[in-house]
């Protein structure tokens, strides 16, 4: 593994900006280091959202986090997209841009999901040329996160973490390690989610997700509905104290609950976070 | 994957806890649930007026005939007024296709750009002599309709939550509709057919002195009156976003 000379900012702990919570961040002065928004909700021309969004700005700093780059797709990059995300940068001015190691588009149809990549030598190739050509759009490098899966293609020769790693060590980018998507993952395709943390290149991870899920026995649905589980947080200790503090935030898009419930969560990530390093 | 997942299942590792048709059922289940909670936000009056199974019927068949171009999922729903007028099922379901349209309008007009209304204080800075280089302009989400039925008071019940609700109904002449936002509120109403054509020209860009002539038919020297009640109307409604004449 290379070593980078990439000087690693920690903003502390953070939450996902939603709809749900403006009012309160705005009248409160809620202990929320930094928010993180979700690129997509805000390409519009104007609005209540971008309205929320300039005032949380003035007061917070951000992150984008997209959704729909499909920086592995076989589809063309998507220009149009790209354009916008560049707007909404210079409207925002974030800390970074994230999005997710997957395909969302084929043939010009969104999936709205993320979908998972074969992983091998010929995927590799086309995924690191594209992220050199959105970085080199953009102008600065961008945090590729991993998705949960539900599937393993026969195509694939290499593991997600070798090929994670490969991505981002050879196209230049950072990672943001969503921890509870480890542990899905691990369990929908039996690995063990330590073997994977300790795969990573530490300097690269800029920031970590973590969420709740759905577990259907034998299988599990990332649905980022629930409250982050007992052995998410013990995989989150372990990567902090092989890693040492990294930015990290809650990740909730659905049932969203009381601010109030969010912040207990993210104390719980701050004193881990401050305590195992 | 539309959810067809067939073509794909040849692709995908055996073994586990679970076989590949299952694994790829989590995709298109979630694939399709995904888009019909996205339609049910963005078409609640529609489906409160064709009711639960045709609204699911409307909707699976819309995703099967409109996948989703757009990288945000916010534009997914952007064809089903489109959708219904050209399938022949619901094509004559007017008050259906009017409701798509109508609610569909909101979408656009909420994420449309915001400009600052106009008030009745910068109206009286108009130097008398400036009227006749008046042109007026309309916040930037101005929108008009046609409707044959009354889908903007059927649309109302049901966001308001009436508890009677208003049955949809066949007007004896079509109703123009405007629909429109200011200070981050959207708002609505139906006008007279003068008013709808004046409103047409203004944003085709013709002056005040224009508006006047074009009321002379109707109301002859009362013509420019008529015309600066009108104007009044719409600085009060938050319609004007800009007044623009020659200063001297
Ligand atoms: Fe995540």
């Amino acid at each position: 593994m290379t070593k980078t000379n990439i000087e690693k900012p920690f903003l502390g702990y953070g939450l996902g900006l939603r709809t749900d919570h403006y009012e309160e961040i705005l009248s409160g002065d809620p202990e929320v280091d930094w928010f993180e928004i979700i690129s997509e909700n805000y390409m519009v021309k104007g609005g209540r959202q971008l309205y929320h969004l300039d005032r949380v700005k003035e007061r917070y700093p951000l992150v984008m986090h997209g959704v729909s780059m499909s920086i592995g797709s076989t589809d063309p990059l998507n220009k149009a997209y790209l354009q916008d995300l560049k707007t909404l940068a210079e409207r925002v001015k974030p800390e970074w841009i994230s999005d997710h190691l997957c395909w969302t588009s084929h043939g010009g149809h969104n999936t709205h999901d993320l979908m998972p990549l074969p992983y091998n030598e010929e995927t590799l190739k086309h995924v690191i040329s594209r992220v050199r050509q959105v970085q080199d759009y953009l102008g600065r490098r961008i945090l590729l996160e991993n998705a949960s899966s539900y599937v393993t293609y026969k195509a694939s020769d290499m593991t997600e973490w070798e090929f994670l790693t490969s991505i981002a060590e050879e196209a230049d980018c950072l990672i943001l390690l969503d921890v509870n998507n480890i542990y899905v993952s691990g369990f929908n395709h039996d690995f063990d989610p330590k073997t994977y943390i300790d795969y990573i290149p530490a300097d690269r991870v800029f920031q970590i997700h973590l969420a709740g899920h759905e577990n259907n026995g034998d299988y599990i649905i990332d649905t980022h509905d629930h409250p982050v589980i007992d052995e998410v947080w013990d995989l989150y200790e372990y990567t902090i104290k092989k890693m040492g503090r990294v930015t990290t935030m809650i990740e909730r898009d659905d049932h969203i609950p009381p601010l109030s419930d969010l912040l207990a969560e993210l104390q719980k990530a701050r004193e881990i976070g401050e305590t195992s390093c | 994957m539309h959810g067809r997942t067939e073509p794909f299942l040849a692709e995908i590792e055996e073994g586990g806890k679970i076989g590949p048709e299952k694994r790829l059922y989590i995709y298109a289940h979630a694939y399709r649930a995904r888009l019909m909670e996205i339609l049910a936000d963005d078409f609640i009056a529609l489906h409160s007026l064709v009711g639960d199974d045709m609204f699911e019927e409307i909707c699976l068949a819309y995703i099967d005939a409109y996948p989703s171009t757009h990288p945000s999922l916010r534009y997914f729903g952007q064809h089903m007024a489109k959708f219904l007028k050209e399938n022949d099922q619901y094509s004559s379901i007017i008050p259906a296709i009017e409701m798509a349209e109508f609610e569909w309008t909101f979408n656009d007009v909420f994420d449309d750009p915001d400009m600052k209304s106009v008030t009745v204080e910068d109206v009286t800075q108009i130097p008398p002599e400036a009227w006749t280089t008046l042109r007026i302009h309309l916040q930037p989400s101005f929108k008009m309709h046609k409707f044959k039925w009354n889908t903007p008071a059927v649309w109302s019940a049901v966001n308001e939550g009436d508890e009677k609700p208003i049955m949809p109904e066949e007007y004896p002449i079509q109703s123009h509709c405007i629909q429109w936002k200011s200070d981050l509120k959207c708002f609505f109403r139906t006008l007279s057919d003068e008013e709808a054509e004046v409103l047409r020209s203004v944003k085709a860009g013709k002056g005040f002195p224009q508006i006047c002539e074009m009321l002379m038919g109707a109301h002859n020297e009362l013509a420019s009156s008529r015309a600066a009640e009108l104007f009044k109307g719409w600085v009060m409604e938050g319609l004007v976003a800009d007044l623009e004449y020659l200063k001297s």
